[in-house]
């Protein structure tokens, strides 16, 4: 007994504060908000019948829902071919030895510094669409404005206001934000990989196309799926960003889950809220918890 | 070889001002519109044709200075609370788990560090509910609680990656060499300790300030309502003007310290942030 506490005591004085503030205010409250989720509160006015997984059910059912998910999909998709293109291409950029690194480094990551809320008030105006003013004519703000005046005027679109694809312009922003940060993983990644590796597949005889697919690829692979899951699960939280650029978060257009959840918040349907933030949970467990279980696999081999 | 160095050269300044220009356009026109007059910020022109500083004077003397200032002091106070704490819980925590041997210590930094993945908006219902039976709704504290929460996972990984990088020795040969304990970890331990509990702090710091989900959602007065959140509730000098331009301003002033210290410390902040997950 006295040994046990000898291993176990000096260690759960020191963790236990921590386990304990997280034990009460995050699981206890997604325990909380699954159990609220299930209820019939739909107004301010309290009341908990249990009605199972109805609100489940009808959300799932609902057109909107459905198209708040596929919006999810779409931005998701379009966040991380983004991050990662970019992101490589600026660590590849950088890893050859050349004048400027530090400098290069800080500009690429200095987006990430800015919060969405501040950054969100100026693509708001950049992704502005195409507006008619009161006597008719088309007047052209922002981003179209600037691919007009070099000549690109062909790129000009609605942007964020299409109900179909309107979603993939906020990820514009969003890759601004964070290509620096997946940049710093891929740039991690590749001084990971010893220069001896390089030489001997040259001195084999690889070319350079051969040398990046059959060893600098597999070698960026697990820097490569931890970008994907960290920004991934980011993307599936977005919130703030596209609340910055579309202040009203009951807009079709861009409507994802976390901003559908917000609407029924604001609106006291506790339970809608509750469900859906359930639901996001459940996704972002989806795609974050087989990576953990994988990685600590690893870790043990 | 002089001809290939000189086009290296060219292309090389070539695309440092596109990166340039990348990274910094949308910036400089938060920047550009903070100085415009609310005339002209239908315009649709880049740089304004006369600059004005009566955005920030609206936000710092003005009409909305209450707002402004009211939650720049909530930002300051609770982003730097809830750093603080969270570095300090977080120091314990890392400490025992780069130091201590102890059964569960895998599972208990797992389902420590799964935290950190939850979206903030899945509780966010629940914790408002909770906070106006217990009376926290829209207090300091009603904050500080749920930024710990986020900053707390993040934390211990960043310092748990730096204390396993010490070498723990020093403390002994210190003690062999007549310290007593004390001296020994104040003066071995904590100068080696120093730079990834600031580096943790920094980024702690960054994600608390940086929040909007929890500060527009458990607040509803000037008593707790952190910037990013007040950002929403701004308006025109009159019901008729865009507030744009003091939005600007405002964000503005609370980026400049985030982007200093990103650029001061992003060596540190990098590594903070990239060894866990290269690591895996």
């Amino acid at each position: 007994m006295f040994k046990k506490v000898k291993t176990w005591g000096p260690a759960l004085a020191l963790i236990s504060p921590t386990l304990v503030l997280l034990a009460v205010f995050v699981y206890a409250l997604i325990a909380e908000n699954v159990r609220i989720s299930m209820t019939n509160q739909h107004t301010a006015r309290p009341s908990s019948d249990f009605v199972g997984m109805e609100n489940y059910f009808r959300l799932f059912g609902d057109a909107d829902f459905q198209h708040a998910l596929r919006n999810l999909l779409l931005l998701t998709v379009v966040f991380l071919a983004g991050t990662l293109i970019f992101g490589f291409l600026w660590a590849w950029i950088l890893e050859r030895p050349a004048f400027g690194e530090g400098f290069f480094r800080s500009v690429y990551l200095f987006p990430m510094a800015v919060s969405f809320i501040a950054s969100g008030v100026v693509w708001r105006w950049l992704l502005s669409s195409l507006q008619t003013d009161q006597s008719g004519g088309e007047r052209t703000t922002g981003l179209n404005r600037l691919l007009d005046s070099v000549g690109l005027g062909f790129l000009q679109n609605s942007w964020w206001s299409d109900p179909n694809w309107g979603i993939a312009a906020i990820a514009v922003p969003a890759i601004w934000q964070l290509s620096g940060y997946v940049m710093a993983l891929f740039l991690a990644g590749f001084r990971g990989i010893p220069e001896e590796l390089r030489e001997a597949a040259r001195i084999d005889g690889c070319s350079e196309w051969k040398l990046y697919r059959y060893v600098i690829f597999p070698q960026l692979s697990p820097v490569m799926l931890s970008a994907v899951i960290i920004i991934g699960h980011m993307s599936l939280k977005l919130f703030d960003l596209i609340r910055a650029i579309v202040p009203d978060a009951n807009t079709y257009d861009i409507q994802v889950p976390a901003t559908m959840m917000w609407v029924k918040y604001i609106g006291s349907d506790y339970a809608d809220s509750a469900a859906i933030g359930t639901i996001m949970l459940v996704l972002v467990a989806l795609v974050v918890v087989p990576y953990l279980v994988y990685t600590s696999r690893q870790e043990k081999r | 070889m002089k001809a290939s160095r000189t086009k290296e050269r060219v292309t090389w300044i070539i695309i440092s001002v596109l990166v340039l220009l990348y990274a910094l356009f949308p910036v400089v026109s938060i920047m550009a519109t903070s100085f415009k007059l609310p005339s002209e910020l239908t315009s649709g022109k880049f740089l304004p044709s006369s600059w004005t500083g009566s955005n920030y004077e609206q936000i710092l003397v003005g009409s909305a200075q209450d707002l402004f200032l009211s939650s720049l002091r909530n930002s300051i106070g609770i982003a730097l609370i809830a750093t603080f704490i969270a570095v300090v819980l977080a120091t314990l925590c890392a400490y025992a788990i780069a130091r201590l041997d102890f059964p569960g210590k895998k599972v208990i930094l797992t389902t420590a560090l799964a935290v950190s993945i939850f979206p903030v908006i899945s509780i966010v219902t629940p914790l408002f509910n909770l906070w106006r039976n217990i009376g926290l709704y829209d207090t300091w504290p009603g904050l500080i609680i749920p930024y710990l929460s986020l900053t707390l996972p993040i934390s211990i990984w960043t310092l748990a990656a730096f204390f396993r990088q010490i070498p723990w020795e020093l403390e002994q040969a210190a003690q062999v060499d007549g310290a007593t304990t004390w001296q020994a970890f104040r003066k071995a331990i904590v100068p080696l300790a120093a730079p990834g509990v600031f580096t943790t702090a920094i980024i702690a710091f960054f994600i608390a300030w940086n929040d909007f989900v929890y500060g527009i959602s458990l607040t509803s007065t000037e008593a707790a309502r952190p910037v990013p959140a007040a950002l929403a509730f701004f308006t025109g000098a009159s019901q008729f003007e865009s507030p744009v331009g003091a939005i600007s301003a405002a964000a503005i002033i609370v980026t400049i310290p985030i982007v200093l210290l990103v650029l001061l410390f992003q060596r540190q902040i990098v590594s903070g942030l990239t060894q866990g997950a290269v690591k895996g």
